[in-house]
This record gives structure tokens, sequence and C-alpha cells, in this order.
């Protein structure tokens, strides 16, 4: 008898498990709903603008900043703003086509969308498009004749330059330079993604050039580390780097964190290391939200002094305010600027409207921000 | 005269350990750098500890595939408590009960509801993976100072990670206990053939859910050690994590029907698989090759072990002839 009844509870307690995360899907799928009604759409009378945003994946300061940006747009423009995406460890294009496919059938305005494969995307953003919605991409770029934009945070050459420059800055004054040949390292991503790719290539031609040429990659190999999204195993990578860091011909002095993860992790790594590399000989830098790298730039025995990044929320406001216009017919692909609220007019080239340099951030600067 | 045998084949591994290693003095310039073996030890904790617990489980010829989420469960249990600010002191704790609870569960599911462990295991990685994403949005980052105390400041004598200390009361302990203690004889006893275990008046079940809820202590202790390694903590810290806690326990030896192995072959086991993600790029040789080196050496050792057990088999049939 007790053991029925055991049995009893446990398909109980199974069926409770299985149902819980159901009805938590229904009033958690799509974040930020907001239904504004502003003197603009009033005016012109037309139907409610719906705004779909998603980003590679939610839950991280990066994309959560966007997200701002995005939402302080909407209320700008009294219009309708979804937001969804995978959760980090789905960050798969599957995933991505799931949400979308959910969207064109509720038959939304404008997908403004950073894709995590630009090419496996396409079929289901030109469905959309066939559908009668306008695409945009921010962040990454899909294949071009998916979208009718993109919203480009930064250019790829400037991205490099920003990067490069914040590690040159640090290692010169660490008495590096054409003198003294420094070793970098860089943790990439998964080596699949668009960005990634395209600033390492940007970064190799820099490294070519007079200016940056003390700065060496000795190893593709095994320099250019591509831990991909998971936080463990960024995190044990990184460990393994840091302590390949010192002084010496075989030794690395300057990591460059290509993504929001491996920044912090290369921070976090060098704080836990036990026989820690010289500060004063050893660099450490990328890109990453401040938020995320504010503990080690204000340590002062700390490598890691400055970050990179763009401004993640103008992100977000750019491509609302630009996925917007598209619909009202403000713009075209074809247009060559935009309008772009608080922002002011930004350029539009080959269907693609860039943000503007990379943001450089240190110990005086990084308060300023809260992303 | 068996149990000399299983001596030695722990001793091969530890010639082959030995081997890596000194390979890897000859070529791996730095690799033996303080820096280095102390990162190295670090990582190797997390994975021994776990291990430990995934060993006891496989002696009961079960398995749990669902180790990886579970960790991730706890990671983010642990963060959500250390963003309030609580201590590593109250962490742990919370840690281990959770992963008790949660271990349990699985114990209870393959026991009451006579599920086979790798079908109930791989329900809950289900459950614990689709869970997360609806509590939290991918990550909880910005972590307080208190939350990386264990990786940033617990160092002893200024140099030994604490968590490399927590491994080894946990190692030494878990040799004594599986080694001396009564209950560990009921383990192999269950793995070795259940009837005859449970016909000599072993309460097999009960037996089981309390070798889970005791593995599911060790797993909290390693998530722990997982999540306090940064200021943020995704819901994915645990995930294949599995895979490498099964691979040291059954490179050290352990036979994956039950009934057989030691911890001590398991702490050799994790410890050849935490060397060579470092080694190989210590030795220059692309991050791809990880993997597949892996795997090859779980291979031979397997079938090394394999050949072995038969031989030995073999040997008794005829001395019973």
């Amino acid at each position: 008898m007790r053991k029925r009844n055991l049995k009893k509870c446990m398909a109980a307690l199974l069926l409770g498990a299985l149902l819980v995360p159901s009805l938590l899907g229904c009033s958690k799928t799509d974040t930020t709903v907001k239904t504004g009604v502003d003197s603009k759409t009033e005016e012109s009378g037309k139907k409610e603008v719906i705004v779909a945003m998603l980003p590679k994946f939610k839950g991280e300061n990066y994309f959560d900043a966007c997200k701002i940006g995005a939402e302080e747009a909407a209320d700008e423009l009294g219009i309708t703003l979804f937001y969804d995406g995978p959760s980090q460890d789905q960050a798969t294009n599957q995933k991505q086509v799931d949400i979308l496919e959910g969207w064109i059938a509720q038959k939304v305005n404008v997908i403004i969308v950073s894709p995590n494969d630009p090419t496996a995307i396409a079929p289901t953003l030109k469905k959309a498009q066939a559908a009668g919605i306008k695409v945009v991409t921010f962040d990454a770029d899909a294949q071009e004749d998916a979208r009718d934009l993109f919203v480009n945070q930064i250019t790829a050459e400037a991205a490099a330059k920003g990067l490069l420059d914040a590690a040159a800055r640090d290692l010169k004054e660490k008495g590096y330079g054409d003198s003294q040949k420094a070793n970098i390292a860089l943790v990439s991503s998964s080596g699949t993604d668009a960005n990634q790719t395209a600033w390492q290539a940007a970064m190799n031609e820099l490294l070519a050039t007079d200016a940056y040429k003390f700065m060496v990659i000795k190893n593709e190999e095994t320099d250019v580390y591509f831990p991909g999204t998971d936080e463990t195993k960024v995190n044990s990578e990184c460990a393994t780097l840091i302590s390949r860091m010192g002084e010496g011909e075989d030794k690395i002095q300057a990591a460059i964190g290509l993504s929001s993860m491996a920044t912090p992790a290369l921070g976090a790594q060098y704080q836990s290391a036990s026989s820690k590399p010289n500060k004063d000989k050893v660099s450490l830098t990328g890109l990453a939200t401040p938020n995320a790298l504010k503990t080690y730039i204000k340590d002062e025995g700390n490598p890691l002094n400055t970050g990179v990044l763009w401004n993640c929320m103008d992100l977000g406001y750019l491509a609302v305010q630009s996925g917007y216009q598209l619909v009202t017919g403000d713009i075209t692909s074809d247009s060559s600027s935009i309008e772009a609220g608080r922002l002011g007019k930004k350029e539009i080239h080959d269907k693609m409207c860039v943000l503007g340099d990379a943001l450089v951030f240190d110990v005086t600067t990084v308060d300023g921000f809260d992303y | 005269m068996i149990n000399k045998k299983a001596l030695t084949s722990e001793a091969y591994l530890g010639l082959f350990l030995m081997l890596i290693l000194a390979v890897l003095g000859i070529w791996a310039k730095g690799f033996y750098s303080i820096n280095n073996v102390i990162s190295l030890l670090n990582a190797y904790s997390y994975i021994l500890i776990a291990s430990i617990g995934m060993n006891m489980i496989i002696i009961t010829s079960n398995i749990d595939v669902s180790t990886g989420a579970l960790i991730s469960v706890v990671c983010i249990v642990i963060a959500a408590f250390g963003k309030i600010g609580l201590p590593f002191g109250l962490l742990l704790p919370i840690a281990m009960l959770a992963g008790v609870i949660l271990s349990t569960l699985n114990g209870l599911f393959i026991t009451s509801l006579k599920i086979p462990a790798i079908v109930a295991t791989l329900a809950t990685t289900q459950i614990f993976q689709g869970v997360l994403p609806l509590v939290v949005e991918g990550s909880i980052y910005d972590l307080p100072a208190s939350f990386t105390w264990l990786a940033f400041d617990a160092k002893l004598f200024g140099m030994i990670p604490l968590s490399l200390f927590m491994c080894l009361i946990v190692t030494v302990v878990f040799i004594l206990f599986m080694r001396y203690s009564r209950f560990s004889k009921k383990l192999y006893a269950i793995g070795n053939n259940r009837t005859g275990a449970r016909l000599s008046g072993i309460n097999v079940n009960k037996t089981i859910v309390q070798t889970y809820a005791i593995a599911g202590a060790l797993f909290g202790i390693t998530a722990v050690i997982i999540a306090t390694a940064g200021q943020r903590v995704t819901t994915t810290m645990g995930s294949g994590l599995e895979m490498t806690f099964i691979a040291a326990v059954v490179l050290g030896g352990t036979n994956t029907a039950g009934g057989s192995g030691r911890i001590f072959g398991t702490v050799i086991g994790a410890l050849i698989l935490a060397v060579i993600a470092p080694a190989i790029n210590y030795l220059g040789i692309s991050p791809n090759w990880s993997d597949a080196i892996k795997g090859t050496i779980i291979i031979v050792s397997v079938v090394v072990s394999t050949a072995k057990y038969r031989k030995r088999k073999r040997k008794l049939c005829m001395s019973a002839e």
C-alpha cells in the first residue's frame, strides 16, 4: 500500500515538474510588451506597429543593454516591442528559427535579429520578407539578400583597431615597443561566428602594419583560443592562457578577449591565479560591457586596465528606430541616411548603417556606464 | 590474489600518468610553472570531487547522465543566493543540500518507478535544463566579491587554493569510507548481484537512493567550485561535464557493469583527463585535438582492462574445472 502511494506521489511529481515549465512559459515568453499610445501614431492614424527583436541569446549584460536601448526607442515611438531569444546554452540557429516562425505567424511588422548563423537563418528571414515583414539585422549580419538593412555597431576595421590600440597603449606603457616585441594571444568565441572571424582577419591585417608589428601572434594554432560559449570551458582555457603569460620569448605578454564572455574570464582567472604573472609586464584587454570588467579595471593589482566596446544601448535604439522607419516608409533599403531620433543622422551605405567607432573605457570612465 | 591484480591495473594507469608527465616535462616548456600546475589542479579538484560521487553510483551498476544539468541548476541556485551577498560559508551547505535533493530525486525515480538509471536521468536532465531558462534569462551576472571569494582570495599559505584542499579532504574521506565502511560493501554487493544482495538482507532501493544522495552532496561541492570561478553564472555551467566524470571513473578502471572499481583509480583517471587540455596547449598542438585524444585514451584503457578482466575470468574458470 505504502509503495503504491509512493508511486503515485512520484508520478504526480513528475507530472508537476513537466507542467510547471509550460505554465511558466506562458507567462514569460514575450518579455516586453509595451502598448504605449503616442501622439505620433494617433496623428497618422495607422495601425499599431509591432517590432520583434531577437538577440543571439538572452540574459547577458550585452544584449540586456541592447534591450534597454530598444525599449527606449519603442517608448519614444509608441510602438509595441517583442523581445525574446534563446538562452545562452541554446544559442543555436534552430532556437532562433523557432522563435521567428512564431512571430511570422503573429504577423509582426518588423523583425530585428542578431543571427547565430548568417546563412542558416536566411531561408526563415526570406520567408518573413515574403510575408511582408521587414527584416533588420543588428549586432551580427545575415546573408545580405535576406535582410533589408544591417545595423552594424562597428566596422570590423574599427573594432580591430580599437582592440589593438587598447592593447598597444597598455603594452607601450609597460615598456614594449619596436625594440622589444610582445607576444599576444586572442580568446575568440566558437570559430564560426561572423563577427569574431571578421575582427580577427582585420586584426591580422593591422598586425602586419608598422604601427602594430611589435605585437606578434606567434602560433595561430595555440595562441588563438576558441572556447565557444560555455562559461566553464571559457574559464578553464583562460586559466591555461594566464599561466602561459609572463616575461620572455616563449611566454605571452598580452591577451585580448574577442567576446564578452572571454574578457571577464581573463580578468577573473588572473585574479584566481596563485602565482600571478607580473602585472607590470603583461596586459589584458578585450571586448566586454563595462559592468562585467568594473571589478578588474578598478583593481590595481590586475593588469586588465581597459575594455573595448560600442554603446550597446545606442545599438538597440538605432535598430528599433531603423526598423520602425522601414515600416512607415520614412526610409527604404536604398536610403542614404536615417534621422535616428536622439542619435541624429546616421549614414547608410550598401544597406548597412554603422553606429560608430569603438568605445574604450578605463578606470576613469568605467563608472559612467551602467550595463 | 584478485586484490593484487586490481592493484596492478591501477599501477599501470599510474605509470601511464608518469609517462605523460615526463613527456610534458621534456617538451612542454613552462608546463611545470607553479601557476599552471595550480590552475590545472583547480580544474582537477572539481572534476575529481564529482567523479567520486559518480564512481559510487556506477559501482551500484547505475549511472547518472544528469550530473551536468544538475550542477548547472545548483550553480544558479547559489548564484541567486550569492547575489544577495551570502558568504561562502553558507553557499557551500546550500549547494550540498540542493545537490542532495536533486540527486535523491534521481534515486527515487530509478528505484520507486523502476526506470533504468540511464532513462530516468536522461529525463531529469531534460527537466533540469528545461526549468533553468524559465527561471533566469541565461545568466546571473555582476556577482559581488563575496561570491568569488573561493576562487579569488581563498588561498592557504597564500598559494594553495582552498578548493584543492577541499578536494583532498573529500578524497581521503571517501577512500577510507569505501574501503572500511559497511555501507560500501553493500554497494559492491548490489553492483555484483542485485538479487543476491536483496536475498542477503540488503535493502537495495534504500541503499541506491542513499548513494545518489551522497553523490548529490559531492556534485554540490563541485558546483560551488565551478560557479564561484567568476562574476557570472550561466545556466550551462555544468553542461557536458557528466561525460568527463564518467570518463574519469571508467579510465580509473571501474567496470560500467558495476560491482568493482576503486576511488584511487578515479583519482588517477581524473588527473589524466585534467592534464590533457592544458598539456595540448603547452605542447603547441591545436586544441581541436583535445577531445579526440581524450577519447582515444579512454578507449585504449577500457580495451586493456576488459582484456585483463576476460583473462582473469578465464583463469578462474579453468581453475574451477
